[in-house]
């Protein structure tokens, strides 16, 4: 017996529950089944999938949620994204107001929870994402931003010690470069904060993932404002 | 250094491994390191003396009797990174992360001298293993080393289901760096002994590790996804770390720690999962002897008031942030259950460069306030790039402001 034809907005409906509860394998599914019944990809994503990231940036910061909540979004959401992209013409998401943004952790920081967490959100946004990895050093920072015209670069610090002011020799780096001023910063990670973005001269600390779209979101616009003046 | 590349057996594979890899040999002491020993202990007893009121022993025993001591006692965490920066003079010179493992009589040393240097009441050897690398548990984990990080984790230990039958229960006395984090505790201990400072001053040790944090055996991710879609399997893992948490608890005081400290972020996943979990807090309270502390960042407000209803937080007491746990609860489940409370009232970047000690002060004067009284104590977990000044800030305070406070509260 046939499914009954789901509606668009059923679709929607339908990811949106099922990137809140963090259901890959269904998520998957029912991705592909709204591809094939002519969904349209974009509308799937904003009306869908980045309505239940909001729910669960809600959850999170109400403290109803909590990682493991946030883990199991973000890969229900990677993996709808994975369906959507072949059929999606110029990547992934808005192309208006999206931006390129690299990130990756610093050198000598293996965790990648955190700047994948970021990734997916601002992936899922319409942000262009170039993921340079984990334990990384400035150098690699700096030439990724200066290949991919970055509009963003993002730094992740997921472990204390003395590896903290490796952001702040990614600041220099991109300076040196003569690439700092057209361009804006980012920093996050367990042990980061505002104050340390203010001393290194960051454009904005993210405190998680939803903070951090916010934050690029403002950046960017601040960007095109600042381009179109000069 | 050398590359293990044992993986599958019964140690993971360590990245630029520390050069005595993978049997530690305990090293010998030269003659101008006994010297250096005995200055940094002889100048820890002047510390002592010249303050001329109780001895940090005497503090802590009238804490944990619930008494009023002569002024709120200081803890410190310093792990293996940021306590090196003692022997570096902050010249930025040392890489903690290869010399101390290395050579870990440099770690001894600088927990010494990281006392004598600040002059607080209870020193606290941290491990030089680490929950962020796991090697010990053998599988196919494998770890890096890295100049100045603690070992830390490239691939986890548990990968599938399966792999759980391959996990074994580190042996304390053999395995990577559990044997020189446990020397470290008997090396120090022999040292305040030899010297009349534990006559004084107790030791207190410090295992980072937690039942069910996820991180631990099956990754980050893997582990954080595993507490809500495999809630079995984060049991089983629960089952076996659990079994090791209390273990090393009794090395370490085997080895000559006072007083044990175990991590217990019970509160990372909620309330609810903090109640599916609390046996294993529970266990290890009961096993790990009469003066085990839990420290826990991640301890939501009712997460801990659960755990003080079920007994988990042990005889003793707990540690916690003040940002998570409100002062005044904190004071009033304190004297509710006749337990002992540290607080960290600073968090740990505040005391890192451009943070004015005067706000430190503030910080502490406000905590002490709040919370002066039986049970309560100070502690901070250290950034690696604290200042001299905003630590020496954080002990004054207890010792001026706190001390005139108490002075009122023993009338």
């Amino acid at each position: 017996m046939s499914e009954e034809k789901k509606s668009s907005e059923e679709f929607f409906k339908e990811i949106a529950e099922l990137v809140e509860i963090g259901d890959t394998e269904t998520g998957v599914a029912v991705a592909k089944k709204a591809m094939d019944a002519g969904v349209p990809p974009f509308e799937f994503l904003v009306k869908g999938i980045c309505v239940g990231l909001a729910t669960v940036g809600k959850k999170f910061d109400a403290k109803e949620y909590f990682y493991p909540d946030l883990v199991c979004a973000a890969d229900a959401t990677m993996a709808a994204l994975g369906v959507l992209k072949p059929y999606m013409k110029s990547g992934v998401g808005k192309a208006d107001n999206a931006g390129t943004f690299v990130i990756g952790s610093v050198e000598g920081d293996l965790h990648d929870i955190g700047k994948d967490l970021v990734k997916t959100v601002l992936e899922a946004s319409g942000w262009k994402i170039i993921d340079i990895g984990i334990d990384q050093p400035a150098s690699k920072f700096v030439q990724a931003a200066k290949d991919n015209n970055a509009d963003i670069v993002g730094s992740s610090l997921g472990l204390g010690g003395a590896l903290k002011y490796a952001q702040q020799q990614i600041e220099e780096g991109l300076k040196i470069a003569g690439i700092r001023k057209n361009m804006k910063t980012m920093i996050g990670g367990a042990f980061a904060n505002q104050a340390w973005a203010d001393e290194i001269g960051a454009d904005a600390y993210g405190k998680d993932c939803f903070d951090a779209l916010k934050k690029a979101d403002e950046l960017i616009r601040k960007l095109k404002e600042e381009r179109t003046k000069n | 250094m050398s590359n293990s590349t044992n993986s599958g057996t019964r140690l993971g594979a360590m990245e630029n491994a520390p050069i005595w890899w993978p049997n530690f040999v305990a090293p010998n002491f030269t003659e101008s390191e006994q010297l250096e020993f005995e200055r940094y202990c002889k100048k820890i007893l002047d510390n002592v003396t010249a303050e001329k009121g109780m001895t940090p022993w005497e503090r802590w025993k009238a804490t944990t009797a619930g008494e009023i001591p002569d002024r709120p006692m200081v803890h410190m965490f310093i792990d293996p990174i940021a306590v090196s920066r003692v022997l570096d003079c902050w010249s930025y010179s040392l890489k903690p992360g290869y010399d101390l493992y290395n050579y870990p009589q440099l770690f001894l040393k600088a927990n010494l001298a990281w006392i004598a240097r600040f002059n607080y009441d209870l020193p606290c050897v941290y491990s030089l293993w680490a929950a962020i690398s796991m090697v010990e548990w053998g599988g196919r984990s494998k770890a890096k080393l890295m100049p100045g990080m603690m070992p830390s984790m490239i691939e986890p230990v548990v990968k599938t289901e399966a792999d759980f039958d391959r996990v074994h229960v580190p042996d304390i006395t053999r395995d990577g760096l559990l044997p020189p984090s446990i020397w470290a505790i008997r090396k120090q201990k022999e040292f305040m002994k030899k010297y009349g400072v534990s006559d004084v001053m107790p030791l207190t040790a410090y295992t980072e590790f937690v039942p069910y944090m996820p991180a631990v055996l099956l990754g980050m991710k893997e582990g954080f996804a595993a507490i809500k879609r495999k809630p079995e399997l984060t049991h089983k893992h629960a089952e076996i770390t659990t079994q090791f948490n209390i273990d090393y608890n009794k090395a370490m005081r085997e080895a000559g720690a006072d007083i044990t400290i175990s991590s217990g972020e019970s509160g990372v996943a909620g309330l609810e999962k903090a109640k599916e979990f609390d046996k294993y807090y529970l266990r290890i309270a009961e096993e790990s002897g009469p003066s085990n502390l839990f420290a826990d960042s991640g301890l939501g407000v009712s997460t801990l008031e659960l755990r003080n209803q079920t007994g988990s937080l042990g005889p003793t007491g707990w540690l916690a942030t003040a940002d998570n746990h409100p002062l005044d609860l904190q004071k009033r489940l304190a004297a509710e259950y006749k337990k002992i409370f540290g607080v960290l009232p600073v968090n740990a970047p505040e005391l890192t460069p451009g943070h004015d000690p005067k706000n430190v002060e503030e910080i502490l004067k406000k905590a002490i306030k709040t919370c002066a009284g039986p049970g309560f104590f100070q502690s901070v977990h250290l950034d690696y790039w604290a200042t001299q000044e905003n630590l020496d800030t954080f002990v004054r305070v207890p010792k001026e402001y706190g001390k005139e406070l108490y002075k009122e509260l023993r009338k």
